[in-house]
């Protein structure tokens, strides 16, 4: 049996090593061999900090799971019309699927280290793993919103040529 | 099927992905490495040959300890363990004598003259972060070591490579002095911070030094456990 494999199985193969090789660069906090200090209570600026970032967290993982339902949506029902090169359409809607899990589960990630912080009495949100994890969940999502925008793009100059 | 098909690289990388604390053992590394052992049984080679759970490959381990009689320490579990060692097998006899760094380092008089070339082969091992093969004038050098005390044919061969992910666990310790803002460093470091904190390390053995201009440095060592604080109280002499 012969299997066809589309090349943007490929693309994804590669991305997903970079993704991996990613992930796998990020220290976690628990790794460092650093030294930190042990506090007994946060200040409040230091507890507003903290707040602020769980809450772009929370913001960020939802507008993930939205953009996953809309490319899900889009990728199950096909968009309806014929295209004659749909492929790049799936492509991008896979890729940005991708980003958007992907960027959950750095917020899942940073969560974890948060946790680990406060669990050990420390204060430090400036620590690499940290500030790597938020960057890489915010540039993620972003990554699917920018798909997403292309699609759109794709799509309408699709829907253009097939009306004319 | 054409569809399904960018689910294959994504189940592979996902399969190598062991940031879940996931162990991950060099399956076939170690699988060839344990097949000098003889006293390994066939079950544990069908445990090897797959990937393991923590406790799965504790039990193991500690299984292997009852049998060779050699021991890990609580503590050793919960580092990224590398074992290494040397398997010294005495070929005129049925059984087989071999001892991992830990047995070996914490043992005094097991073979004389052999402890401290050991030491200093795990030593080297350790500050070079990979394990170098005993070969030509080292090995030679065990092996006359253990002849020479033994009186038997021997084979020494270096064994087993196996880690896993380590918890990441942490303890405190109170650095206290009584002159105020010394500078503290840990196990050589400079860790920024002054007296009379409490600091977050990593649990294991830390050398704690207090240092100021114009006194003494007043080295310490402590082991620090799991979410225990243990305190240092430096007195600090003038130069």
């Amino acid at each position: 049996m012969k299997i066809k494999i589309a090349a943007y199985n490929i693309v994804i193969l590669v991305i997903l090593l970079v993704v991996y090789l990613l992930i796998d660069s990020i220290p976690l906090l628990g790794d460092q061999d650093e030294v930190f200090e042990e506090i007994t209570a946060m200040n409040n600026l230091q507890a507003k900090a903290v707040d602020i970032m769980v809450e772009t967290n929370k913001l960020l993982i939802s507008l993930s799971l939205l953009v996953i339902g809309v490319f899900g949506g889009l990728l199950i029902r096909k968009y309806e019309i014929n295209y004659t090169n749909s492929q790049l359409l799936q492509a991008l809607l896979i890729f940005g699927l991708m980003s958007s899990c992907i960027s959950i589960y750095f917020g899942y990630r940073l969560y974890a280290e948060l946790t680990y912080m406060m669990s050990y009495c420390i204060y430090d949100v400036d620590n690499d793993s940290i500030v790597d994890l938020r960057n890489s969940q915010f540039i993620c999502f972003l990554g699917a919103i920018v798909l997403g925008v292309y699609f759109l793009i794709n799509h309408s100059l699709l829907v253009q040529n097939e009306k004319k | 099927m054409r569809k399904n098909n960018f689910l294959i690289p994504l189940f592979l990388v996902f399969l190598k992905i062991n940031a879940f604390g996931q162990v991950f053992i060099e399956s076939e590394m170690l699988y060839e490495e344990i097949n000098k052992f003889s006293t390994v049984t066939e079950f544990d080679k069908s445990i090897i040959q797959n990937e393991l759970n923590i406790e799965t490959y504790i039990n193991t381990v500690e299984k292997w300890q009852k049998e060779r009689g050699y021991y890990f320490t609580p503590e050793t579990k919960n580092e990224i363990y590398t074992e290494i060692g040397l398997s010294i097998i005495l070929l005129n006899k049925l059984s087989d004598y071999s001892f991992s760094d830990s047995a070996a380092l914490s043992s005094d008089s097991f073979i004389d003259g052999t402890n401290q070339l050991l030491e200093n082969y795990l030593d080297n091992i350790i500050s070079n972060g990979k394990i170098t093969p005993l070969v030509g004038e080292w090995l030679g050098t065990f092996q006359f070591n253990i002849k020479s005390n033994i009186g038997n044919d021997i084979a020494v061969e270096p064994f087993k490579n196996v880690y896993y992910k380590k918890k990441n666990e942490r303890g405190s310790i109170t650095v206290n002095s009584d002159v105020k803002q010394c500078s503290i460093f840990i196990d050589g470091k400079d860790s920024e911070l002054t007296t009379n904190k409490t600091v977050s390390v990593k649990t294991g053995s830390r050398t704690v030094v207090v240092k100021k201009d114009g006194y003494q440095d007043c080295p310490e060592t402590v082991e620090v456990k799991k979410r225990k604080t243990v305190s240092i109280n430096c007195k600090m002499k003038k130069k």
